[in-house]
């Protein structure tokens, strides 16, 4: 029996250990070859195989002779960015890497050999990979003296790599150390770095949170990556993993025939989709030579639970905002395993809150429901959840909790009258808690019509799932930030509210940022005919610009938008798309015009109504105008009457540019 | 915190599995609990010389930690030790880099600017062990004793460096000896442990041994 075929990953897997990911790997191949995006980010939950990905798929450009899959010489710098305290190592090491690869490149014709100039540049990176008292980026100093600093002499490397037609790989795992680790300056200068054309650089940065959350750190956000979610493994390649474990384990080890459907279920129940868990308990059945995932779980209980606190604490602590929605977890992690889901849906890591709770808010909570895992010795919280306080946590970091801790303060007291005797009631049989409490909160989602029976059942266990779009989760995070939806609390006079508004102003960008990338994939998805109908459904962005009362926001959601609509085209052949696109516009008239009556009603100066009134109609026309100035002029055949209107708001718009109304460009 | 789980294994069993490992041309990462502080350095230094007589092209390292002070001082240690051995092992073009990286070592190590030392020691630390030596065939295995005194002579960074999770089978090989389970020997103020990546599930196993 092979042992080692599954042995547990100690780092990146590749090679033989690798399975699946064949369309990934072709997305990567694509990119590296044709330039269909420039750079790429690659985010997913902890475990997920990100850099596992990546480094497979340097393994088979290197089987290849380092080329891409068309033929193209590539150079590949590969680097996991917390190994560095800061810019200037890491860079260091790469003119190092970069200046090994040059010669290997020459020596087999990736490069051209005898290039006295390429010859040169590996000498000075190498020279200057050595000088610990580098800059990462230039300084008043190093100007002086006239030394290039590291990007530069990195830079002008690239330039003559890229001029012989190679392409440079740069591979940056645990990107998101960037965001302590670097300077406003040298997170510039990187950019800058990407953003040259000349330099032929394909940048793929590795990180679990999403690109934005790692860019919000810096105060000019600039993200020339295009993100990729990395979900968990598709039905194919947990197959394939399977088929692994048949031919190493013999029969009683194959789990794939239609007869053992139960046992895969398990696995999967257990397991969720993701390679490392599969890959563990695959490694598991070997070893104790027992293919019974119940039995496995059992005996290896540990490692499952321990995974779930990395993947629930990393949604709560290190993603901040949206992807730490547990409906994300679901989403991404446990695929359609909707078993297995069902474990985490009444689980709320609250020995982490009650870490971070300084300040006691949620001691009285946990007073009524820890109990201590018998078996471990560990000490377990739960909560009873109430659809408004998940709707608060979920989109919320714990110091926004903080925040709301008024509002939390009723359903705190609310919990206050349950005891431990009627949580027995409810489940009736507590030798099972430890194994099965988790299994049996009950949950419901946004969507179900009997959530306000929920509402009513003060005193019932449950737990609320809210399966919304990622894009909406962002959209709504900004509309949060704003302080429109907050239902008890939206008035502007809120002491809280008051206190946000100066964080408002600061992190705005990056909700923009992500409503932008939200709005670019739309428009790439659609272009490349992929889920069109999904492309077009942005009605969160819409809700976020109907929701947000700032009125520089307001312009800068009209500019991505209007962006957007620009981009989008074949509308010619695909009468359904403009429907829906033109439902869409319906939908941005209604919304728009309904912030226009709130700030009519609300208590803003005549001046911010006015301002906030002419932004919204500046919106309006111009996302119209893109109608109008012939971008989907076709279809106007399609709706006379959209033609009018969007003649109509175009002329509006015309009109506020010209009259100077503040705010318009 | 990681759940600390206890498992009992063989040493010999367990020792030629990665000697054959790395006759086969990969690394290790491995964490041995030893609770008898003072049998640390004595299982390190018998380990050592077991993969010495077993590994004729591999040079291991033994360090004891509480004796190596910051993690500067486990490099310099470290990069002597292999610099001292390795004109036996190595040859040709890798010879010549390796004899430039040792000038540059032992140059510096003369006189200059020590704050950036550890900085440094790693960048020569990458290229030899990294870089250089993979081409050779020459393998390094570290074993470090008293390994729970990098949690106080350690930051994250130096954490991060040892960890390398970027390849597998990442040189150097690792074999630690603490008296604690890894995550907590590395665990970080905010709760977190870089290394429990690297040792994946065994971060929180306490492996011991019996030795025959």
């Amino acid at each position: 029996m092979n042992d080692q075929m599954f042995a547990v990953s100690k780092g990146a897997v590749t090679g033989a250990d690798f399975i699946g990911r064949e369309e990934e790997l072709g997305f990567l191949d694509a990119a590296a070859d044709a330039g269909l995006v420039k750079h790429i980010s690659l985010h997913g939950l902890p475990h997920v195989g990100k850099s596992s990905l990546v480094m497979e798929w340097v393994h088979r450009r290197e089987a290849d002779g380092m080329r891409t899959a068309s033929g193209r010489p590539l150079l590949v710098l590969s680097e996991t960015t917390n190994r560095y305290a800061g810019f200037a190592p890491l860079f260091r090491r790469l003119a190092r890497s970069l200046s090994r690869e040059i010669r290997n490149a020459m020596r087999d014709d990736r490069l051209p050999a005898q290039e006295e100039t390429l010859t040169a540049l590996s000498d000075r990176l190498k020279e200057i990979s050595r000088d610990p008292r580098r800059e990462g980026v230039r300084t008043d100093a190093s100007e002086a003296s006239g030394d290039g600093d590291l990007t530069e002499v990195i830079s002008s490397a690239l330039h003559a790599i890229g001029g012989n037609g190679v392409r440079t790989v740069l591979i940056l795992d645990e990107f998101e150390a960037v965001a302590e680790n670097w300077t406003e300056e040298e997170f510039l200068a990187f950019a800058a770095l990407l953003l040259d054309r000349r330099t032929e650089l394909f940048c793929i940065a590795v990180s679990r949170p999403h690109i934005s959350y790692i860019t919000s750190a810096f105060e000019r956000q600039i993200a020339p990556f295009v993100p990729h979610l990395l979900p968990s493994f598709p039905d194919r390649d947990v197959l394939c993993l399977l088929k692994r474990l048949a031919e190493a384990g013999g029969e009683e080890a194959d789990l794939t025939g239609p007869q053992h459907a139960a046992g895969r279920n398990r696995m999967l129940y257990y397991c969720g989709r993701n390679p490392y868990l599969l890959t563990c308990m695959a490694g598991a059945m070997l070893e104790e030579n027992c293919f019974s995932p119940d039995e496995i779980f059992a005996r290896r209980r540990a490692t499952y639970r321990q995974h779930f606190h990395d993947v629930v604490r990393f949604m709560l602590r290190e993603e901040k905002g949206a992807q730490k929605s547990f409906s994300h977890v679901i989403k991404c992690y446990f695929g359609t395993s909707e078993d297995y889901a069902d474990i985490l849906k009444g689980y709320l890591p609250l020995g982490y809150i009650e870490r971070e709770d300084r300040e006691g808010m949620f001691a009285e909570v946990f007073d009524r429901f820890s109990f201590t895992d018998e078996e471990t010795g560990e000490a377990w919280y739960y909560v009873t959840v109430s659809p408004a306080f998940i709707d608060y946590l979920y989109t919320d970091t714990l110091d926004e909790i903080r925040d709301v801790r008024d509002l939390l303060t009723g359903f705190i007291h609310s919990l206050r009258d349950i005891t431990r005797r009627e949580l027995e009631e409810v489940y009736p049989a507590p030798a099972d808690w430890n194994e099965e409490l988790l299994l049996r909160f009950r949950g419901h989602t946004k969507n179900d019509p009997s959530r306000a029976e929920y509402r009513a059942e003060s005193n019932t266990l449950y737990a609320v799932w809210l399966p919304v779009k990622r894009s909406y989760i962002w959209c709504t995070m900004a509309a949060l930030r704003s302080g429109q939806i907050l239902g008890h609390s939206n008035s502007p006079d809120e002491p809280w509210i008051k206190d946000r508004r100066e964080w408002i102003e600061r992190n705005e960008q990056q909700m923009i940022d992500m409503a932008s990338t939200s709005l670019f994939f739309a428009a790439q998805k659609f272009n490349e005919k992929k889920r069109r109908r999904d492309a077009l459904d942005v009605m969160p962005v819409l809700d976020a610009i109907s929701l947000t009362d700032h009125a520089a926001i307001l312009k800068r959601y009209a500019n991505r938008f209007v962006k957007y609509f620009g981009v989008l085209g074949d509308l010619r052949n695909d009468p359904e798309a403009f429907d829906l696109l033109n439902g869409h516009l319906q939908y941005v008239q209604d919304r728009i015009r309904n912030p226009i009556s709130h700030y009519a009603r609300s208590s803003f100066s005549p001046e911010e109504k006015l301002k906030n009134r002419s932004l919204c109609i500046y919106l309006l026309g111009s996302i119209y105008s893109c109608f109008a100035d012939g971008r989907v002029a076709e279809k106007k055949a399609f709706r006379p009457e959209t033609a009018e209107t969007v003649r109509a708001a175009h002329e509006a718009r015309e009109r506020y540019r010209e009259s100077g109304v503040p705010g318009t460009p | 915190m990681q759940e600390e789980r206890r498992i009992k294994r063989s040493w010999k069993e367990f020792s030629e599995r990665l000697i054959a490992r790395v006759q086969d041309g990969r690394h290790f990462a491995e964490a041995v609990y030893e609770p008898d502080r003072a049998a640390q350095t004595e299982r390190a230094a018998a380990a050592a010389q077991q993969f010495a007589a077993a590994l004729p092209g591999c040079i291991p390292v033994c360090v004891d930690l509480e004796k190596a002070g910051d993690f500067a001082g486990l490099l310099r240690i470290v990069l002597d030790a292999i610099f001292t051995q390795i004109p036996e092992k190595a040859g040709g073009e890798a010879g010549e880099e390796i004899d430039e990286l040792a000038a540059e070592f032992y140059k510096e190590e003369e006189g200059a600017d020590r704050s950036a030392e550890s900085e440094y020691l790693k960048v020569v630390f990458q290229e030899l062990l990294e870089d250089i030596l993979p081409e050779t065939g020459v393998r390094v295995i570290l074993i470090l004793a008293h390994f729970e005194a990098a949690a106080d002579s350690w930051d994250r960074y130096d954490f991060g460096f040892m960890r390398a999770n970027n390849f597998i089978d990442c040189p150097p090989s690792l074999l630690l000896y603490a008296d604690r389970a890894l995550c907590e020997v590395s665990e970080l103020p905010d709760g977190s442990s870089p290394f429990y990546n690297i040792f994946g599930d065994s971060g929180s196993l306490l492996m011991e041994f019996a030795y025959e």
